[in-house]
This record gives structure tokens, sequence and C-alpha cells, in this order.
């Protein structure tokens, strides 16, 4: 089995991934037993479905990465983002649905608004031949992609730094005034610090081997 | 690393946007090469040197930055 297009396989994994947090949301009742939920779930796992076995696929593969695809008379010249914005839509859908059923306060109104306005502009944007040029530009820039690489690394050496000093703190103090609590809470912030360096060696073994 | 961007950009009579659109970048992309700031992709000194109408060596001033990195070498011995 080889992935054709990585992109697409992830993007596959994702929607049944949130496929599985709305099944579980469902369950746990956080969520209430509508039938929007239920629509919801399966369009996530269709989704999931048709995006991993298209990456699976040699020549579908290759049309989604070469070719722009049409949706009636309108050109979509950026996949990525007009997925994107479907997915900020699908997200205002679940949040004003949600409203419907559960109040869950000013936040979420704010939310549907932001997940609308994003969306739309998102969807709006891929569509549109010049502003695709140049979402396209900012996505692929050498610099860009530099300056995120350098951030995330940044961002995951401070948050090891962190996991281990708030490990070393709160066992030194749960300990010393006799607080499980803060121990086990240390306990785990210690796993969080022991999966970042697993991680990163077998991110550095993958990538020494591949690069 | 030193480059001459900003001066061929300048006598083309380009702005940093025109240039940024012809070789497929941002904007920013080309502030920072000319505020030596970021250094160039192999592909990206290429394809400036093809608006320009140079060498990649006489873009990006190979010769004087070789010097330059050698003397930080040689600095250490």
């Amino acid at each position: 089995m080889k992935i054709y297009n990585k992109k697409g396989f992830y993007c596959g994994l994702t929607f049944w991934a949130c496929g599985v947090l709305n099944l579980v949301l469902l369950f746990t009742g956080f969520l209430t037993m509508f039938w929007f939920w239920w629509a919801d779930t399966a369009l996530m796992f269709l989704m999931g479905g048709f995006w991993v076995f298209r990456a699976l696929s040699r020549e579908k593969s290759r049309r989604d990465l070469t070719e722009n695809w049409k949706l009636g008379g309108t050109v979509i010249y950026n996949k990525t983002g007009f997925f994107d914005g479907l997915f900020l839509l699908l997200c205002a859908a679940g949040s004003m649905v949600t409203a419907l059923t559960k109040d869950l306060g000013w936040r979420q109104h704010v939310f549907t608004v932001l997940f609308l306005y994003f969306g739309v502009d998102r969807v709006v944007r891929a569509v549109t031949l010049e502003d695709a040029q140049k979402d396209l530009i900012e996505e692929r820039d050498e610099r860009n992609r530099m300056v995120a690489l350098k951030s995330q690394a940044m961002s995951f050496r401070i948050v090891q730094t962190v996991s281990l000093l708030l490990a070393f703190f709160l066992v030194l103090i749960g300990g010393k005034i006799n607080q499980l609590d803060l121990v086990s809470a240390g306990a785990g912030a210690f796993l969080c610090f022991v999966i970042s360096v697993f991680a990163e060696l077998f991110t550095r073994k993958y990538y020494e081997k591949h690069s | 690393m030193k480059t001459r961007v900003r001066e061929l950009r300048t006598a083309a009579g380009l702005t940093q946007q025109q240039l940024a659109d012809r070789v497929r970048v941002s904007a920013r992309t080309i502030i920072s090469i000319e505020k030596e700031q970021y250094s160039p992709s192999l592909m990206l000194a290429y394809r400036l040197s093809e608006v320009f109408g140079v060498t990649v060596e006489e873009l990006c001033c190979l010769r004087e930055n070789r010097e330059l990195e050698d003397q930080g070498y040689e600095d250490l011995q």
C-alpha cells in the first residue's frame, strides 16, 4: 500500500478522527442525540473514506495534485483552502445546531460568527483566481515555511522544558505538603516530557533516514 | 548572506512586490533577503538571477561570501 497524496491522506484521517470525536461526544451525553449530529458524524466518516481511498489511488492522486477541480461552473484553484473553508462552515453549522439544543452562553455565538466569517472567506478566496494565487504563494513561500518550522521547533522546546520544570516542582511541593493530587499532576507533566523525548528520538531517526 | 538583490532591483526599476510576484515568493521574503536576514534557496537564487540577467555567483556574491566563511574557520584555528 502506497500513499500517493500525503496531504489528502492526512485530511481523510482528520475527518475520521472528527467522526470518532463526534461519536464519543454523542455517547458521553455532551451532544444531544439529534439527527444533525448523526448526519454530521456520517458525513465525517464518508469524507474521511473519500480522501483516504483517493490518496491511495495513483491516478486520482495525480489528478488531485496537478489539476484544478470544477464544481459546476466554478473552478477551485486552491483545494486546501476550499476544504479548510468547508470544514469551518461545518463547524459553524454544528455550533448553530448546538445553540438550538443547549445554551452555552455568548462565547458560542462569537465562535459561530468567527467560523462563518473565516469559512466563507476561505471558500471565496479558493475559487477566485487572483486570491488563490496569492494564497498559494504565501503557502509555498520558502521563508514562510522556514519561519513555521523554526517557531514549531521553538514551541516544542518550550513545552518540553516547561513540562519537566512543572513535573519537578509539582512532585517536590506535593511531596513536601503530602498532597497526592499534586504528585499525580507532576507525574502527568513528566509523562508529557517523556513522550516528547521519545517523539523527538523517533522523528530524528526517521528524518536521518529520509533526508 | 550578502546579496546584490537590492542594487539590481533598484537598477531594474522594480518594487519589492513586483520582484516577489515575478519569482513567486512573498514580498516579505524579498525584504528579508535585502536586509541579509534570510539566504535564498538555490532555486530562488536561480529565479532571481534569471530576472536580473546575471549569474547566481554574481547575484549572491559567492566569492565574497565564501571568503567571509573561510575567514570564520581560520579564526577558529
